[in-house]
């Protein structure tokens, strides 16, 4: 099966977006959590929907 | 007097040039999509961008005035070196063609003009910290919200056949995005302007340390944004138009709208953020909904180096402005 690129790029981002974590102020975390959950859940829904068209 | 007179007409020339050098982020799609002309597209935005005084407060003033170094260094000559950075800065990128952050470029302006006058000392990490995280989650948070619009507008909409009619709706539904857009410009940008003015009139002492923006400040800095916007620039407007993905009146709703939040979250949040990097990521969000290949990533690369190359290029400008400043006064 071919790999999802788009996946790899999102979870990139979600990557990047856990790594200023520890780094944004403490008023701020959430922004970097939301952003990183929300790239998590769209690296799955891109694989996902790679997935159900590769068996098209 | 004179010298803090020199010092607001140059910060105010810069929000000129910053409203010139961004017009296209406000107006490219929607000339792109054919939904204004370009002269009525520019005054669309120019007019929102002026109005923007009247929704938002002054926080992103007060974090470039007391949150980038510290605020008994930011004299006339320092705010004057920095000023001078962040315009050949924002220049040298507009005649290359590309579209950069101003906000980055007065950050690094006013860094290294005031490094090179008191060292690396006086930058405040805290506030340094803040504006760098948000640099890289701006376009990012905008990528986000672009593509789930995408998704959600395609969701809604997918039984619709009467393609035509559906493209009609969203082209006038583009006007109310643009519009949101340069609110949100007005508001991140011109109060940029308005923390230098500020911090020069507190170092000066024509305000004490506590003072919040003056209204004629305000007044000022978005009469300056919106007539830079007016005149506007169009080298940018074909690369965030055309070039990183093919637009459609949707796609430009889409784009703006969650550009438009971006930025409406991080004013009222008091970040100085790119507003030119904020509208790159939702464009980009916009194709990559469609498919990775949709987005031209070298264009976007590009546009990557010139956000990584801001804040060092705008810093050594400023830097060595500050410096040849020191000798000759």
């Amino acid at each position: 099966m071919k790999r999802d690129r788009r996946a790899v790029v999102f979870l990139v981002f979600a990557a990047m977006c856990f790594v200023l974590l520890p780094l944004a102020e403490p008023s701020f975390r959430w922004v970097c959590t939301t952003t990183g959950v929300t790239y998590v859940l769209l690296a799955i829904a891109s694989a996902l929907d790679a997935r159900s068209r590769s068996r098209l | 007097v004179a010298g803090v007179v020199i010092v607001i007409a140059v910060a105010l020339a810069f929000d000129f040039v910053n409203g010139f050098h961004d017009a296209a982020n406000s107006i490219a799609t929607v000339v792109s999509t054919r939904v204004l002309t370009p002269r009525m597209a520019v005054a669309w935005a120019a007019f929102f961008n002026f109005v923007a005084f009247l929704v938002f407060g002054t926080h992103v003033a007060n974090t470039i005035a007391k949150d980038v170094v510290l605020q008994n260094v930011l004299t006339i000559g320092v705010v004057f070196s920095a000023l001078i950075g962040a315009i050949a800065w924002d220049l040298i990128t507009f005649y290359l063609g590309l579209p950069t952050s101003s906000s980055h470029a007065l950050v690094g302006g006013v860094a290294g003009a005031a490094v090179a006058r008191h060292g690396g000392h006086v930058l405040v990490e805290a506030g340094l910290r803040k504006i760098g995280v948000f640099i890289v989650l701006s376009p990012l948070i905008g990528l986000a919200l672009g593509l789930l619009l995408t998704v959600a507008i395609s969701w809604m909409f997918h039984r619709v056949h009467r393609v035509d009619r559906l493209n009609r709706g969203f082209r006038r539904g583009q006007l109310v995005s643009a519009a949101a857009f340069s609110l949100g410009h007005g508001a991140n940008d011109a109060q940029k302007t308005m923390g230098v003015i500020l911090a020069v009139l507190i170092a000066t002492r024509h305000l004490p340390k506590t003072s919040g923006v003056p209204l004629w400040v305000v007044l000022a800095a978005h009469t300056a944004i919106g007539l830079g916007t007016l005149t506007g620039g169009w080298r940018i407007v074909k690369t965030m138009g055309s070039r990183i993905t093919r637009l459609q009146p949707v796609g430009g709703v889409a784009a703006e709208s969650a550009a438009a939040a971006t930025l409406f979250f991080t004013s009222a949040a008091g970040i100085p953020v790119s507003t030119t990097h904020t509208i790159t990521g939702a464009i980009v969000g916009v194709g990559a909904a469609r498919r990775l290949s949709a987005v031209r990533w070298g264009v976007a690369t590009r546009v990557v180096w010139a956000w990584v190359l801001t804040i060092p290029g705008a810093f050594i400008i400023s830097f060595i402005t500050s410096r040849i400043l020191v000798v000759f006064t």
